[in-house]
Parts: structure tokens; C-alpha cells; sequence
């Protein structure tokens, strides 16, 4: 990488550079000018000069040249060159300043025959300070989930920082390459003039390395890369876990799925373990244990695939989950913990501004979704618990439903839609009835406050009303009754009587969305959108009695009821929390919350920043840097727990070559040089000796010369 | 016969000269510096009883059966026979003389010289790369031919000089008297390297001169095709001709020079080859010596006498290697 260069020691001696000239002084000196000599006959001379070999004829220009080439060889061995990479020359007499970056991620834990990739490159480091000239500006930046500088700013003393490599750890964190990278350019800057140099000591993982910055990194600054990594890793682990539904009502059936990696050479069987706090009914042919559950997954290498555990919600509450799969090399890798809810209903939150209204869209879908909802009053068995609110008293961080309905809501502030939006972002579910000119100005707030693509299925033109045009109504000709929310009234009977007398004029957009119904006149009657992780039903059409006569309709109630259960997040992952990274979530808060604290799963206390929004308490943990539950806790009463995992991503130690660092990291002008392992330090900084080579060449030259000398003699 | 006449006889040579280089009288006649002709004097006895042994009852003469006649007395020199000192000529003078008979047939030496362009290495410009001087290899067969042409006169044998390159370019024919042999030694000292060799070519043209059988001493360093220069060999052989070789090298050129990096340039065709004589001088040795090897090989398989002579050797000693082999014969 980068090439090498030779580099010369002792080059004072160069001045002994004449002597070099000695073979062919002597040579000019010896050399006699033919004399000429009129001999009586030439024919016995050509025979003897014929019969001489080219070699010996040309014995003077080649012991010349073979005593000339002993002389430089000699010249050049007491010149004492070295082979430097071309990355490390021409520093010369100029000021020093080196940046060691060390990869301190997950991955760096892997351990095989007993090294870990860490302890390697603590050896590296301290090889490498060992070689940094004292008089350099040197530093070390760790690079886990932020980057980590041993020192403020770059200092001439290597033995804090060789203290604090030797006492430093790998983390369970994902390594930030950009931000080490931009840490360590940034304390460059103050050594403009300096010969810069950047070290990288790490496994050089590709998901992480693969998008690493070097553009950011100023031409003149040198780049060593020192692999530390295994040649070749194998490594099993739990990557990622799914819960479906992803927020189950009690009596539910709970899949929860769990994905699992094989990044090695051979297939393997797995054995992944679900271990549960508060585990729910078994069903009844399955003879696993009510705590501990197992599924045998087998694996091809280079490989994913999931398992799943059927669970019935039994019981409501937070419930822990630990998945498992046994101990390899890298066994942070091997363990997923998450939570989920059981809730005893579904939650919705209708926004409207005419529930109190009779004959309106939104008192009928709210009485078709919670017949209680607006008697509070009274306990309920429903499903579905209602919640309705008007569209300036929105307020979802406080309490995000399940589902989000939006009928007859009046204009929307700009909060309220950035609300709106955002939840949608996250993976929220709305449903909207659209039966105002203001919810089309409603739907452009939205998009407005939305940070990624409003992805609808149609756009809305103009309001159509079939008894102002005498045509009575119109009713669903056409509709994809394999969508979930339709496939209750496959027969089609329910839907297909339902009479519609006002609904918007509709445009495809082509490429977005789904269309689930059309009218008979070809606008959309329902479809759906996306915007982020969260999904939007569009209906185009109203409940109140004006609008269509689906309120009195039997179908209206489980029509209602399958919109929001199709809605529902079918799945979600349940772990989201990265070692390094903030946590957050929500638990149940209690009355009085105060008194509550936070533990990390190794049982010391930890803080964190809390909210309280109603019922929930917003919990956000700053830093954490174990694996396992940080429980919250007030007293003995555990409040909650917030599953904190490794990133999946750091299970992956598929490394990238010296080649393709090299393609990654090159411009024109940047120089560059990879070694691993203490010689290969040693030769990078300090250069190959090769004089002992040329020494060598030398004593072969003069034996070359003496058996030349004596094969010309005979 | 009287002797006034043996004191004319021992006055008719001119004074040799005794300066020179080696101390002769006259510098031009280098090559018989009296110290030399000392040496020559040493060698006398030897070679005068070997050329004389070996050609007194050897020539075959036509005329079969015809006995030798007394024509002259010349002075006694140590390792002459005892038998052919006249004692009354002794008596009356208290000087030694000795007979000399007119032989009814008398075996011409044909002396010929290489004087290519090759054979001039080891000159001069040699010796600016050297401390001591070195003496070429025309400069070393000049002499060798000038110590076989005083020998052969001395002996009263006839003796004549042919220098050639890639063709003769000079010729005496052969004779026995000093005059002649002092137009020898002029012609010997006048010499400076010539052009291309071409051994096989001038021998042709010499065996064209020579009819009659007699003795060819070829002074050369013979870097010629070998194939060639035995064929023009075997004419003489056929000849029946008695045929010497004196293959002449520098020491320099059996052994390369201590030099380091040299250009070398061919002495004939100009071409140059950059080299190190350290470097290529094993192979170098080892080509030339499968060279003389074949050369060696091919003068025994004809009978032909061959002698491989540097120039770091006495030629005195040369010569009289030749002779003492000669004598064993």
C-alpha cells in the first residue's frame, strides 16, 4: 500500500561517493594506448584471436564494471539505507503530529485462541508510540459510539497516553468511524505546519469502515492502517427481534420473532432460548416450559434466518424478554433483550371537532369504535378504547395511541400537524375520514411539517356531491377484498351496499400507495399511504348521514373496527436502544413519581431525564454502556425497564482488505501505508535495513570477481 | 712451385675488414667484423672439415675415376688434415702450407635470401619498444648468408646469392673468389625489407637459373603456403639438389612481444589486428607450432635438411648446428 522508498541513514557518508570512480580512474590509468607493431604475418594471431572467448576479449569492461558495482555496493551499505514506506518519509526535520485512532467497538472483543483484536492493538499502540519521536505531538482517540481523545489536545508525552491505552477496554458500542475521524482531523488543524500523520489501529470492520469519511481527511496528512483483526472470523448472533402485533391486547396471540446470523465459513445449528419474566398461556400442544422456550434454527453460512415463539398475551403489563443463543467468540453478540407491552385495548385517539355533533362523521365513528367512549364513567370490555380530542388540544407525545383517527377535524396548527407527523414517522397509524375542503389543506400541513416523503395513493380534487348533481349516490364497484381491511367482507354483500352522496373527486399518483375501493364512477374510495415508518389510510368518504348511509349500515361498525385492526402495526422491532447511544421510553408512571430510580443491568444507579406525560413516564437515559434491562424502579416496585442491545451491525466481521482501505482512503496526493504486527511497526516506522543485503552483495561481487580474475587466467 | 708464389696467392684477398659493427675495417662490410670472422674462424675447423668431408668423395662427379690435381699451396689452418701439409714447403719456409687439389667437379651453393617485407621485422621500429636492441630477421639471415658465403669461399667452394621477395631481385651467380665473395657481402649489406613474399614464385625462378645440381641453402622465414614452397622444394629435389632450409623467426614472432594492447599491422598487406600479446600468446604459440610442425614434417618426408632458427640464437651456433648435423651424416 502506498509503495516503499529508500531512505538513507548515514548519509553523511555519502561523500565517500568518489570512490566510486576508483575502478575507473585505475582503469584510465592501466589502460595502455594500442601500440602499434608491423608483425610479419597476422594469420596465426587471428587463429589465436578467433579462438579467444567474447568474455575474455571483453575481460577489462567487465572486471570494470564488476569492481566498480563492489565498490558501490559497498559505498551504498555504509550509507545504511532502509526501505520506508513511502508514507513515512520526508517528514525529515519537520515537526511531528500523530493521531492513533483505535477502534474500541463490539467487535474488537472477538476473541480466538485467546487474543482479542483489542489486545493486539494495544500492542500496536504502544509499538507505535515507541517509534513517534518524543518531540512529536502525539494523541490517541478511541472510537466506540462517539469518539473518545485520551487527551484534550495533542501533547509530546506518550505516557498518559500509553497508560491510558494499556487501562482502556473495548466497549459494547458501535464504533463511530466518521466522528473518531473528524476528532482526529480536527486536533490536526493545530499543527498545520507539522508532518501529520493519522494512525487507524482496528479490525477495520466493513460495516463499519465501508462509508468511513476519508474525504474529510486533508491530502498532506498520512494515513497507516494497522490491522489487528482475525483473517477470518466466524460469528453467530442475535441480530434483531420482532414482535407481532407489535403492541398485543390481552388474549392476543404474541409471535415473537427473533433473527438470527451466521457470518462464518459453515453451516451450524443453533439453539436460540426465550426466557420471559411474565410468560403467557403455551398453547396447549406445544410441552415447552412456561419460563424458558427453545427453537433449533440451522444455518448456511453467510447466512440469516428467524425463529418464532407463539405466546398468548394472558395477562396485562410489561413483560421482559431475553433471547439467547449459546456463547461463541463474540458473545455480546449473543444475547437480545427487549420489552413489550400488553395492553388490555386497543388505543385510539379520534381528533375531531364535531364528536358532540349528532348526525356527524366523527360521533358515529366514535360510537362505531368505543360505544362507551364518551362515559367515562363506565368500565368496558371493548377492544378498542376510544379516546377523542379536538385538533388544537392534540397532544400525542403524551400519550401516543395505537391507532389515530381524523374525522372532522378542524384545521389542524402547525403543532398539531408537526405532531401528527412525526408520530406517523415513527411508525404511528392514522386513519383519515375525508369529508372537508379542510382536510385537504389539513393533509398539506402535514406534509409540510412532515422531514420525509407524504407518499398518498391520490390526491383529492374537487368535493362531489351526487344529490346536488341528482344522481343519487354511488356505490363501491370495485374493491381488493384480500387487503386485511376488507377481507372480512369478502363476499362483497356488506360493502357493495353501502350508498355514498359526497366524497372528493380523486387523481392516482402513480408509484405511491395502495388503492383498497373505488366508486363506480372511478374515484378512489380507500387506500393507503405511507409517511415514514407510518401508515395512512384514506377514506373518501364520510359517516355522517349527509355524506353516506354507511352509519346505518351493519357492516359501518366491524367496517370501522377492521380499519383500525388493519391499521394496528402488525409487527415492530422491540429493541431499538444501542449501547452508546441515548435510551428512551416510556413506563407506566406512578402516582406520585418521584422516588424513582434507575438501575443499569449491573445493578449500579444510573440517571436519566424524565417526563411525565399522564399516565407514562418518558424516561431517557443519556449514555448507556451496558447490555440487559436499566430497570426503573420506585422502591421495590419496578416501574419499567428499557432494553438496551448491542447494534447488530458490530456481529458482522467481514474485514475490509489492505486493497480495498487503500481504493476507500485515495487521492491524489495522500500517502499511505498499512502494517500489522510488531516487526511489521518496526519496519514501517523505522524502515527495512537492507544495508546488511548490500554488504552481502558486495562479498559475492568480489567473489564474482576473483573467479572471473581466475577463469580468465586459465 | 715456388714460394713466392704461395705469398702471392696469401696476398690476392684484400685486407677483410676488421671494423664495422662487429670491429671491421671498413663499416660497410658489417658482416665480417673481425670478431665474427673470429667466430667464422672458430667455426672453420668444423664446418671445413664437414663441407669438405662431405664434399670431398661425395660429389658425383660425370667424369668418374679421375684423379685430383695440385694446383696450389695456402697457408695451414688448425683442423686442416695432417696428410695435406706439404712438409717441404714446411722445411723451407718454417711456415705450414697445404696442398690444394682442383677438384674435376665442384658443387655450386646456391644462397638464397629472403628479403620480404616480413623478414624486416625486429628492425628499427621494433626497437623503440624495447631497451636492447634487437636485430631483424633480414639482418640475421644477411649474416647467416655471409658466414655460408666466407665458409664456402674459404673452402674454395663456389657460392652464389639470389635475394628475392615476391620475385628475385637480385642474383650473383656463384663463385669461389674473394672478389666475388666481397660482391656478395656488398650485396648482403645493401638490403632493406622488400615487398610481398612469395617463396614457391622466386624458387621457381631460381630453379630456372640453376641447372646443374649443387646445394640450395634457402634463408626465409617462409610464410608461405607450405603446400606451395615444398612442390618449388621438390623441383630441386628431383634436381637431385641437396637442399637446406634455414627457417628463420624472430624470437619475437616464435614468442609474441611483452607489449601490452598492440595494433598489429601485416608487414605485407597492411591488414591490423588490436590485441593482447598476454592474452592471445598460449594459442598463438600453439598455432605457429603446428605451422613448424607441418614444416619440419614436410622437409624430413623429402629429405630436405630443416633448421628452425631464432634470432635470439648465435647464428654462429646456428650454422654450426647445421654443420655438426651435417658431419653426422
Amino acid at each position: 500500500m502506498g509503495g516503499w522508498t529508500l531512505a538513507w541513514t548515514n548519509a553523511a557518508l555519502a561523500i565517500g561517493a568518489w570512490a566510486v570512480a576508483a575502478p575507473f580512474i585505475v582503469h584510465m590509468m592501466t589502460r595502455r594506448t594500442p601500440r602499434t607493431l608491423v608483425f610479419p604475418t597476422l594469420q596465426f594471431l587471428k587463429r589465436a584471436h578467433a579462438s579467444q572467448s567474447r568474455l575474455f576479449r571483453m575481460r577489462d569492461i567487465i572486471l570494470l564494471i564488476v569492481r566498480t558495482a563492489f565498490i558501490t555496493l559497498l559505498l551504498l551499505a555504509f550509507l545504511k539505507p532502509v526501505l520506508r514506506a513511502r508514507a513515512m518519509t520526508d517528514a525529515g526535520q519537520q515537526q511531528q503530529a500523530a493521531i492513533i485512532v483505535v477502534d474500541s467497538s463490539l467487535s474488537m472483543q472477538y476473541n480466538a485462541g485467546g487474543v482479542t483484536p483489542y489486545a493486539r492493538a494495544q500492542r500496536v499502540v504502544s509499538d507505535l508510540l515507541d517509534h513517534i519521536p518524543s518531540s512529536a505531538a502525539t494523541n490517541v482517540i478511541f472510537a466506540s459510539a462517539s469518539a473518545k481523545p485520551s487527551l484534550a489536545t495533542p501533547g509530546s508525552s506518550a505516557a498518559p497516553l500509553l497508560r491510558d491505552v494499556q487501562a482502556s477496554a473495548p466497549t459494547l458500542e458501535r464504533g463511530d468511524i466518521g466522528a473518531a475521524i473528524d476528532e482526529a482531523v480536527n486536533q490536526l488543524d493545530a499543527f498545520p505546519n507539522h508532518a501529520r500523520t493519522i494512525y487507524l489501529v482496528s479490525d477495520f470492520q466493513r460495516t463499519n469502515w465501508a462509508a468511513a469519511p476519508f474525504g474529510a481527511i486533508p491530502d498532506d496528512v498520512k494515513l497507516v492502517f494497522s490491522p489487528v483483526g482475525e483473517a477470518s472470523a466466524s460469528n453467530a448472533a442475535i441480530t434483531n427481534v420482532m414482535l407481532r402485533p407489535r403492541s398485543p391486547v390481552v388474549s392476543e396471540m404474541i409471535e415473537i420473532v427473533c433473527s438470527v446470523a451466521n457470518y462464518g465459513p459453515s453451516a451450524i445449528d443453533i439453539t436460540v432460548t426465550l426466557e420471559m419474566d411474565r410468560i403467557g398461556e403455551v398453547p396447549a400442544q406445544t410441552p415447552e416450559s412456561v419460563d424458558t422456550l427453545q427453537r433449533q434454527i440451522r444455518l448456511a453460512p453467510a447466512s440469516s434466518g428467524s425463529v418464532s415463539f407463539r405466546l398468548r398475551a394472558t395477562d396485562t403489563g410489561s413483560f421482559e424478554g431475553h433471547l439467547r443463543i449459546p456463547d461463541d467468540n463474540l458473545s455480546a453478540d449473543n444475547d437480545r433483550f427487549f420489552v413489550f407491552d400488553v395492553q388490555n385495548q386497543i388505543d385510539v385517539l379520534l381528533v375531531s371537532d364535531a364528536t358532540r355533533e349528532a348526525q356527524s362523521s366523527g360521533y358515529f365513528v366514535l360510537r362505531a369504535l368505543d360505544p362507551f367512549a364518551l362515559d367515562t364513567g363506565t368500565p368496558h370490555a371493548s377492544t378498542v378504547r376510544a379516546r377523542e380530542c379536538r385538533a388544537r388540544d392534540l397532544d400525542l407525545p403524551s400519550a401516543q395511541p395505537q391507532v389515530l383517527v381524523l374525522d372532522g377535524a378542524g384545521p389542524l396548527p402547525t403543532r398539531s400537524a408537526e405532531q401528527i407527523a412525526a408520530y406517523l414517522a415513527d411508525g404511528g397509524a392514522m386513519v383519515y375520514f375525508l369529508s372537508d375542503v379542510l382536510d385537504k389543506s389539513n393533509l398539506d400541513a402535514i406534509a409540510s411539517a412532515s422531514k420525509t416523503t407524504f407518499s398518498l395513493p391520490f390526491t383529492l380534487t374537487s368535493m362531489i356531491n351526487h344529490r346536488a348533481l341528482g344522481s343519487e349516490s354511488a356505490s363501491w364497484t370495485n374493491a381488493n377484498f384480500e387487503e386485511p381491511v376488507l377481507r372480512r367482507f369478502r363476499d362483497g354483500r356488506d360493502v357493495a351496499n353501502l350508498l355514498f352522496y359526497q366524497y372528493f373527486g380523486t387523481e392516482r399518483v402513480q408509484g405511491r400507495g395502495q388503492v383498497f375501493a373505488r366508486y363506480g364512477d372511478g374515484n378512489f374510495a380507500l387506500g393507503k399511504g405511507a409517511l415514514g415508518a407510518g401508515s395512512i389510510l384514506l377514506c373518501n368518504f364520510s359517516a355522517a348521514r349527509d355524506a353516506s348511509d354507511i352509519a346505518t349500515r351493519p357492516a359501518f361498525i366491524p367496517l370501522i373496527h377492521e380499519m383500525i385492526k388493519s391499521m394496528r402495526p402488525q409487527e415492530g422491532a422491540v429493541s431499538r436502544a444501542i449501547a452508546g447511544e441515548a435510551a428512551s421510553g416510556s413506563v407506566p408512571a406512578s402516582a406520585s413519581a418521584t422516588g424513582v430510580q434507575f438501575f443499569a443491568p449491573s445493578g449500579k444507579t444510573v440517571s436519566a431525564n424524565t417526563d411525565r406525560r399522564g399516565e407514562r413516564l418518558s424516561v431517557i437515559l443519556s449514555e448507556v454502556d451496558e447490555q440487559g434491562f436499566y430497570r426503573v424502579m420506585e422502591g421495590s416496585h419496578h416501574l419499567g425497564s428499557l432494553p438496551v442491545n448491542v447494534d447488530a451491525r458490530e456481529s458482522d466481521l467481514l474485514a475490509l482488505s489492505n486493497h480495498e482501505l487503500e481504493q476507500l482512503a485515495a487521492s491524489p496526493k495522500r500517502k499511505m501505508a498499512a502494517a500489522s504486527g510488531r516487526d511489521a511497526i518496526e519496519a514501517l516506522m523505522d524502515g527495512v535495513p537492507i544495508w546488511p543485503y548490500l554488504l552481502l552483495g558486495a562479498m559475492c561481487v568480489l567473489g564474482c570477481e576473483q573467479a572471473l580474475l581466475l577463469m580468465l587466467k586459465k | 712451385m715456388d714460394l713466392s708464389r704461395i705469398k702471392s696467392r696469401q696476398s690476392s684477398p684484400p685486407p677483410l675488414p676488421t671494423a664495422g659493427r662487429g670491429g671491421a675495417q671498413h663499416p660497410e662490410w658489417k658482416y665480417l667484423s673481425h670478431a665474427e670472422l673470429m667466430g667464422l674462424k672458430n667455426l672453420l675447423f668444423a664446418a671445413r672439415l664437414i663441407v669438405e668431408g662431405a664434399y670431398a668423395g661425395r660429389h658425383r662427379s660425370p667424369y668418374k675415376g679421375s684423379a685430383a690435381e695440385f694446383v696450389d699451396y695456402r697457408e695451414y689452418y688448425p683442423g686442416d688434415e695432417i696428410r695435406t701439409i706439404d712438409w717441404k714447403a714446411f722445411a723451407r719456409t718454417d711456415r705450414y702450407f697445404v696442398k690444394l687439389f682442383e677438384r674435376e667437379t665442384d658443387m655450386a651453393c646456391h644462397v638464397v635470401v629472403d628479403r620480404s617485407a616480413s623478414m624486416g621485422y625486429g628492425g628499427k621500429a621494433f626497437n623503440a619498444f624495447f631497451p636492447t636492441k634487437e636485430i631483424s630477421k633480414l639482418d640475421y639471415a644477411s649474416y647467416l648468408a655471409a658466414a655460408i658465403a666466407y665458409l664456402l669461399v674459404k673452402q674454395g667452394d663456389r657460392v652464389g646469392l639470389t635475394l628475392f621477395d615476391e620475385k628475385i631481385t637480385a642474383n650473383i651467380p656463384a663463385g669461389s673468389t674473394f672478389p666475388h665473395l666481397y660482391g656478395i657481402l656488398n650485396l648482403l649489406e645493401r638490403q632493406k625489407p622488400g615487398r610481398k613474399t612469395s617463396v614457391a614464385r622466386a624458387l621457381h625462378d631460381v630453379f630456372a637459373l640453376h641447372k646443374r645440381r649443387g646445394m640450395l641453402i634457402l634463408i626465409s622465414d617462409l610464410l608461405d603456403d607450405p603446400v606451395s614452397v615444398f612442390q618449388s622444394l621438390d623441383m630441386f629435389r628431383h634436381r637431385r639438389f641437396e637442399v637446406v632450409l634455414f627457417h628463420v623467426l624472430h624470437r619475437y614472432e616464435l614468442t609474441l612481444p611483452p607489449l601490452d594492447s598492440v595494433n598489429f599491422i601485416d608487414a605485407e598487406n597492411g591488414e591490423v589486428l588490436t590485441a593482447r600479446p598476454e592474452d592471445i600468446g598460449t594459442s598463438y604459440e600453439r598455432e605457429l607450432r603446428a605451422y613448424l610442425d607441418a614444416m619440419a614434417a614436410g622437409a624430413r618426408a623429402r629429405g630436405i635438411e630443416y633448421n628452425l632458427v631464432s634470432t635470439a640464437m648465435p647464428y654462429a651456433a646456428a650454422l654450426q648446428k647445421y654443420l655438426l648435423h651435417r658431419g653426422a651424416r
